[in-house]
């Protein structure tokens, strides 16, 4: 089938320049469009069969032949690799693809985590041999150039085409939201702040703080061993906690949840210690919006302020928005925040969406 | 300089533990005593057979047999019969053709590859040991049951992605629709998918024929006769004006002749048209009867694809909801804005691009 994959056909039905006013329409034998949002803490893709997956981003090789032969697979991926860790070499690629360091001992390592991962979610997405295959692949902004060429060979492999875009540009453009838009994208790693004014978005238009779902998960972690000494918990049992109850909200129900302590399980509540860590990311989300509004043309700051975008898996927390509102009331005298509809396919939702609207020539130059 | 003497073979030597034309690893407890290396060992060697058939880019060719019928479960002593002994008809098929290769046996299928064979080559072999089966006698299995033997055969001789475990998957594809074909045949899946292409392509040429057959049908020919028609009119005004001095009767012939011609013309016109129009809907007629046929066919090997995908687990994938390349309409909302934008995407990605290969 795959002999058909790279055939055109050259029946063109009008050809135009893509800066003109219609687009260049070339039959083919059939088109798949790829969104894939490739994150820190989940990738998730979208594709134009219908198609719409998410997996975490984790990957694990089986430690020694003992280990394969019991999970008879040569690579796990997601919740499979994070539940079965312990026999595994373990990777969270993309957390160290953003570090840009290189002489990590563990990179090359990671990078081929990051190929794995990402050829996983291009056949999740379902692909058939004899179609042209084009994505775009929303990127984090600080991808080093080296974790950029491996997603490109990666995904040339499977894909016909391909595009990097960076992830906040994404989700603005699956919302049609590109004119005075602020776009918050909470990630497991970083949340990028991305002003949108019209035109692309340059360095100057994007801030990226560390203030994220790590972060978060960090700052739990440390007030649970302040408040609740006894417990015994790892990091990975406090997202599990985090993703079920995590609430910025004064009125909620409590977190009550069962620790071990001594072996023994006991239930502990984690309602404040939750908030207050969820809580913490709030200032400076609105300390980096505050710097983007202040930088932007005075006449139009106001709208700028009443049209912030909140995406990205940490939107997730409850009363989020609510919380970014107040507190851009308290640095900038006022605002509006929305959550988007779809935090876990935002990105790739967007992805797809500047798949689909992208000419046909400039895929052909890409190839 | 000493003189070398030259090899006697063309192709290379295959790793074989037991230099037989095809070194063979069992999978059942009745394996035969010649067994020497196990299945992973043996796939093992076949893969290291393709990685180097690629990175040479010689031709390697894989065949996967499968035993048509004995499905149920009491025929499963027959089976572990029948199969071990194929594999000695496909290593003595191997032997007389003078070509190596490796190949494992189960109890379902017999999997072998062969590097430097080509698929024409290695679908002769195929069908040899077809005929070859059909005349296996084998102690413990009655006379009365006939053996049939499916073959699918796959290559690496074309373009698009290519690994060992493709190379398998195909070849299997290829034996799953032989049997689903009534069994008895050699299939290369590939060659059903050009074929299938074929006909696609067909359709598409077809239809688009008929498209611009009804949109030239009248365009030139009604404007010809219009001209023609004005043309035989201004003659015989000209003829009339040739009479220099016009009586009343002449005048009123000539209106009269005027008129008739006009008529004429016009009916004449009418009941060309409508001939025409009956020719060419003959035309389109058979040509729709051949879309609708090519069509059907195409969706019956489509779904008998669909069938046999389904039946050994090969995920074919989903279709996307287009057939072209999309690009942005002109009628989008903020369409000069996006489109700038993505000429700033695709730049960027082209300047990334660039940078990377003056990195490398």
């Amino acid at each position: 089938m795959s002999d058909s994959k790279n055939k055109k056909k050259t029946d063109t039905e009008e050809s135009t320049s893509a800066g003109s006013s219609t687009a260049t329409v070339e039959k083919t034998e059939g088109v798949l469009y790829l969104g894939i949002d490739f994150g820190t803490s989940h990738t998730s893709v979208a594709a134009s069969n219908g198609v719409r997956e998410t997996i975490s981003s984790h990957v694990g090789y089986p430690k020694d032949v003992v280990s394969r032969k019991l999970l008879k697979k040569d690579v796990l991926f997601g919740d499979e690799a994070m539940e079965k860790r312990l026999s595994l070499n373990f990777y969270r690629p993309l957390e160290v693809l953003k570090t840009k360091n290189h002489d990590r001992e563990d990179f090359e390592a990671n990078l081929k985590a990051a190929k794995d991962l990402l050829r996983e979610i291009i056949r999740l997405a379902k692909p058939r041999k004899d179609e042209l295959v084009y994505g775009v692949i929303g990127v984090p902004a600080q991808a080093s150039i080296h974790s950029k060429d491996a997603i490109i060979k990666t995904a040339k492999e499977a894909l016909d085409s391909v595009m990097l875009c960076s992830e906040p540009f994404a989700v603005a453009y699956g919302l049609d939201m590109l004119d005075d838009v602020l776009v918050i994208d909470i990630g497991a790693g970083t949340t990028d702040l991305c002003r949108m004014h019209g035109t692309m978005p340059e360095d100057s238009d994007q801030i990226t703080i560390y203030h994220a779902g790590d972060w978060v998960d960090n700052r739990f972690a440390e007030l649970m061993v302040e408040k609740h000494s006894q417990a015994q918990f790892t990091i990975q049992m406090l997202k599990e906690i985090k993703e079920r109850h995590s609430s910025v909200d004064e009125r909620v129900e409590p977190a009550l949840v069962e620790l071990p302590v001594n072996g023994k399980p006991t239930e502990f509540d984690v309602t404040s210690e939750l908030r207050e860590a969820c809580q913490g990311i709030v200032p400076p989300i609105v300390e980096g919006l505050k710097k983007l509004v202040a930088t932007f043309d005075p006449e139009f700051q106001k709208r700028l302020k009443n049209r912030v975008l909140l995406a990205g898996g940490g939107s997730q927390i409850r009363g989020l928005h609510l919380a970014i509102e107040r507190e851009m009331h308290k640095q900038l005298g006022g605002g509006k925040c929305m959550r988007i509809q779809e935090p876990v396919y935002g990105g790739s939702n967007g992805a797809l969406k500047i798949a689909n609207d992208m000419p046909a020539e400039y895929w052909e130059k890409l190839k | 300089m000493p003189h070398r003497r030259p090899r006697a073979r063309t192709h290379p030597t295959v790793t074989s533990p037991t230099a037989s034309p095809v070194a063979e690893a069992g999978t059942t407890p009745s394996a035969p005593p010649k067994q020497r290396l196990s299945t992973a060992q043996m796939l093992h060697l076949m893969r290291l057979e393709m990685d180097r058939a690629l990175r040479h880019g010689y031709p390697i060719s894989a065949v996967v047999v499968g035993l048509d019928g004995f499905d149920e479960e009491h025929h499963l002593p027959w089976r572990r019969a029948i199969m071990p002994a194929v594999f000695q008809e496909l290593k003595a098929v191997t032997f007389q053709n003078d070509i190596r290769g490796l190949g494992v046996w189960t109890e379902r299928f017999q999997l072998a590859i062969f590097p430097h064979v080509t698929p024409d080559r290695l679908t002769q072999m195929a069908e040899e040991l077809r005929y070859r089966g059909a005349a296996l006698k084998v102690a413990g299995v009655p006379e009365s049951e006939t053996i049939v033997l499916s073959a699918g055969i796959a290559h690496n001789l074309h373009p698009g992605p290519k690994s060992f475990e493709l190379l398998i998957e195909e070849a299997e594809t290829g034996m799953g629709l032989a049997q689903s074909a009534g069994g008895n045949k050699v299939v290369q899946a590939r060659e059903v998918e050009r074929e299938l292409d074929k006909l696609r392509e067909e359709v598409d040429s077809q239809i688009q024929e008929i498209q611009e057959f009804q949109s030239k049908l009248f365009a030139d020919t009604d404007s010809q006769e219009d001209l023609w028609g004005r043309e035989l009119v201004s003659k015989v005004i000209e003829l009339f004006r040739r009479e220099p001095e016009k009586s009343e009767g002449v005048l009123r012939v000539e209106k009269e002749v005027i008129a008739l011609l006009k008529a004429e013309l016009a009916a004449w016109r009418e009941s060309s048209t409508a001939s025409r129009m009956i020719e060419s809907q003959k035309t389109i007629g058979q040509l729709e009867r051949r879309v609708a046929k090519l069509t059907e066919s195409l969706g019956i090997t489509e779904a008998e694809l669909k069938r046999v995908a389904a039946m050994k687990n090969i995920d074919l994938g989903i279709s996307s909801i287009y057939r072209n390349v999309q690009g942005l309409s002109g009628d989008d909302a903020g369409a000069e804005t996006k489109k700038e934008m993505l000429k700033n995407v695709f730049e960027s990605n082209l300047a990334l691009r660039a940078q990377l290969a003056s990195l490398s």
